[in-house]
């Protein structure tokens, strides 16, 4: 509690009021106390000079003797005071301190202070006696604090006497010294400097208590405050005091349960919005108005290889390209959107760059939303490309036919040479029909509505048969069909009229680019869990750049596209071995010929299922 | 990465198909080491409307085809937004779309607004102008 500053103020304060209190108090009290103390001592002694007085007026009527007046007059020590009495303005009678103790040397300097004081008195006998009235006054004197001094004149009720003009005949003095008034005071004054003092220690503990009252709720409201700032919403101040106090808490814990209302619902749509920009496909990214990067979400950081953002925000550490961060700064600090295109590597962006404003219209900085459009610019680019070569493949035998039939239309044609033009029109006609076959098929698969029955199928008896059929054909061309078959071939789970088909297609390609003399080798070889099939020719090979392609449609080797084939026999293959759930690839070595290999998974236990790919997939 | 001292051939195009022959143009004036940029600025209301974000699009991939750095700026004060785009980088060419006779109350403001910089005005015949001082084209 003593570490609290509020509490030692509040303590220090009240410590000060108290000591101020007790201050003020003697301040005010000496003055005061110092006049009702003369005051009270003046009365005193004016009563004991009247005494005097009727009883030197006694004397002087002869009713008493001056020895008993003496007597009656007696020392100091009778009447706390010295008396000096006055015969008009002369010196009858005084009184000095009397003590048996004293020796004559004392008692003789007692006598001179007392004439010494009466010569004093003199002037003030005088006043008295002309004017009648009792007179009080203090003397100062440099041996000692000085008198309190009552003079009283002596107007006798007979007549008589020589009076003056006020009717006294005389006054009477008493003179009490003036250290016995302070040491009456100064006692009361340190009487009440300890009653003060032990005041203060007695009030110590209940100050302290009415301290630790008034600052605890203060200290509890701190507490709560610093809670809300570490985004405790939930702690609550006292309300238990019925005061300024109490409702100050109350004020309190209301801000506080409307924070937590407001922020929970901040953090709720931070948190939405948060989701929807983790969501996004797009890359978002933006920055203040001093350029720093304040936000890049996941997408963003994923396109540019990051998994957070990086250090010190660091713009260009995520994209290092000062140019599109300019663009970035101009809309912050212009306020004007653009839209622009951005490449990174092979990936194509467009992005729109937004200003960020405040609801009082200040630019508070800049948004980019990165649109990945390589995917799309790559669809654009294939559907060009198809349009183009379907458009071309048609043409070509479109065109020969158009040809033959006008040449045989005009008559031109001689009987002769017409069978022969007749059989141009069937082989383009049949170019054209295989090439709307083909079209057909691949888009019959690509569009992954084709169900695929597979069975177990004996791959000895598959690629024996194959090369039983497919000899002589390849032996018309001067080209020799080999088969590479290991011994226990295992049987392979497929289809085996799709595995027939993907094997035509590779033989086919395979006699194209064969010279004759050149041979072709069916082959297999048992893996673990599959059967590799493989088909290698010695043909003229294919040239590296173009072995990503070979799969694509409409790719030909032969950029002339002068060659008989379609295009689409390799594209067929893939989406038969993918539908399949195979895998297909190309190996080759340009001038030494190609190898086309696939896979085809062994028998194992599972019964005769039913593939339907879902391309959406 | 463009630097600011890699020179470079502004390519100035609005929103329409026809500007693609400019950025043609602006390519085939590239010389070795020079950076091809093309440049729009469109009114800023213009941003919610789709009217011509299709040829935009259009000149966006061309411009993509052809390597080049494409921007649309949406503001209102275009000569001020075309002399902040010109001082960030070192523009040794401009090239620029215009009328059959290759004058325009634009081109004359072009070529007060930057006299220092040489600007080749493409005529819709693809033609190609050279601004002189007066504004005038010449072929």
């Amino acid at each position: 509690m003593l570490k609290s500053g509020l509490f030692r103020n509040t303590f220090t304060l009240v410590l000060v009021a108290l000591l101020l209190f007790a201050a003020l108090t003697m301040g005010i009290f000496l003055p005061i106390a110092r006049r009702e103390f003369s005051e009270i001592y003046s009365e005193e002694l004016t009563q004991k000079a009247n005494y005097l007085s009727t009883h030197f007026v006694s004397y002087l009527l002869g009713l008493q003797t001056l020895d008993s007046f003496k007597a009656r007059v007696g020392n100091n020590s009778a009447w706390g005071a010295q008396a000096f009495i006055f015969y008009g303005t002369e010196l009858e009678i005084y009184t000095i301190a009397a003590s048996t103790s004293d020796t004559a040397e004392t008692q003789e300097a007692a006598r001179l202070g007392a004439l010494a004081l009466a010569e004093e008195l003199k002037p003030y006998a005088a006043t008295v006696l002309e004017s009648g009235v009792t007179a009080t006054t203090t003397l100062s004197q440099p041996r000692n604090s000085g008198y309190i001094v009552v003079g009283v004149p002596i107007i006798p009720s007979e007549t008589g006497f020589i009076v003056s003009e006020s009717g006294a005949i005389g006054s009477v003095f008493m003179a009490k010294p003036l250290t016995e008034v302070n040491t009456s005071l100064s006692g009361l004054t340190l009487a009440l400097l300890i009653s003060m003092f032990a005041v203060l220690i007695l009030m110590l503990l209940p100050s302290i208590g009415a301290t630790r009252f008034l600052v605890k709720p203060i200290n509890q409201m701190k507490d709560v405050s610093l809670a809300m700032a570490a985004g405790n919403f939930s702690a609550r101040a006292s309300t238990n005091q019925n005061n300024e106090i109490g409702e100050l808490g109350s004020s309190l814990n209301f801000l506080a349960e409307r924070l937590s209302t407001t922020i929970n619902a901040l953090q709720v749509e931070r948190n939405r919005l948060e989701l929807i920009l983790n969501g996004l496909s797009e890359g978002i990214a933006a920055v203040d108005s001093n350029g720093a990067l304040t936000l890049a979400n996941p997408a963003l950081l994923s396109a540019f290889g990051l998994s957070s953002l990086p250090e010190n925000a660091d713009r260009l550490a995520l994209i290092s390209d000062p140019d599109l961060w300019a663009d970035f700064d101009n809309a912050a600090h212009k306020g004007d959107p653009l839209f622009r295109n951005f490449k990174w590597g092979n990936r194509v962006y467009r992005v729109m760059i937004s200003p960020l404003e405040s609801e009082a219209d200040r630019l508070m900085g800049a948004v980019g939303i990165f649109h990945d459009i390589t995917e799309s610019e790559r669809l654009e680019q294939t559907r060009r490309e198809y349009v183009a070569n379907v458009s071309h493949e048609l043409r070509t035998p479109v065109a020969a036919i158009r040809g033959f039939a006008e040449a045989l239309n005009d008559g031109m044609v001689k009987e002769e040479a017409r069978q022969k033009y007749y059989c141009h029109i069937l082989r383009e006609s049949m170019r054209l029909s295989r090439l709307i076959d083909d079209l057909l098929e691949l888009s019959r698969l690509q569009s992954g509505a084709v169900a695929f029955e597979k069975a177990p199928v004996d791959t000895r008896d598959l690629l024996l048969s194959f090369v039983d059929c497919y000899h002589a054909r390849a032996n018309e061309v001067g080209i020799e069909l080999r088969l590479d078959l290991p011994e226990n071939c295992p049987p392979v789970f497929s289809n085996a009229d799709r595995i027939d088909q993907v094997l035509v297609i590779l033989f086919d390609n395979a006699l194209k680019f064969t010279p004759e003399g050149g041979a072709i080798t069916l082959g297999a070889a048992v893996e673990s869990d599959c059967v590799v099939l493989s088909l290698t020719d010695t043909g003229c090979g294919i040239a590296k750049d173009d072995l990503p392609h070979v799969f694509d449609r409409f790719f030909k080797a032969d950029k002339s596209h002068t060659g008989s084939g379609t295009g689409l026999g390799l594209s067929i293959a893939r989406e038969i071995m993918q539908l399949l759930g195979e895998r297909i690839w190309v190996t080759s070595e340009e001038g030494k010929g190609t190898r086309f290999c696939f896979t085809l998974r062994r028998v194992q236990t599972e019964p005769t299922q039913l593939t339907l790919t879902d391309r959406s997939e | 990465m463009a630097s600011n001292d890699i020179g470079v051939v502004l390519v100035l195009v609005t929103n329409q198909l026809s500007c693609e022959r400019l950025i043609r143009a602006g390519n085939d004036l590239l010389k070795k080491g020079q950076e091809l940029r093309i440049l729009s600025i469109c009114p800023k209301h213009s941003l919610r409307q789709h009217e011509g974000m299709e040829a935009l699009d259009h000149l966006l991939a061309v411009s993509d085809e052809v390597g080049a750095k494409m921007a649309i700026y949406y503001s209102d004060s275009a000569i001020e937004t075309l002399q902040m785009s010109i001082s960030r980088w070192k523009v040794d060419r401009m090239v620029v779309g215009s009328n059959p006779s290759g004058t325009s109350m634009f081109l004359a403001a072009l070529r007060t607004a930057f006299p220092q910089i040489p600007i080749t005005v493409v005529l819709p015949d693809c033609r190609r102008v050279e601004l002189e001082e007066s504004g005038q084209g010449k072929v």
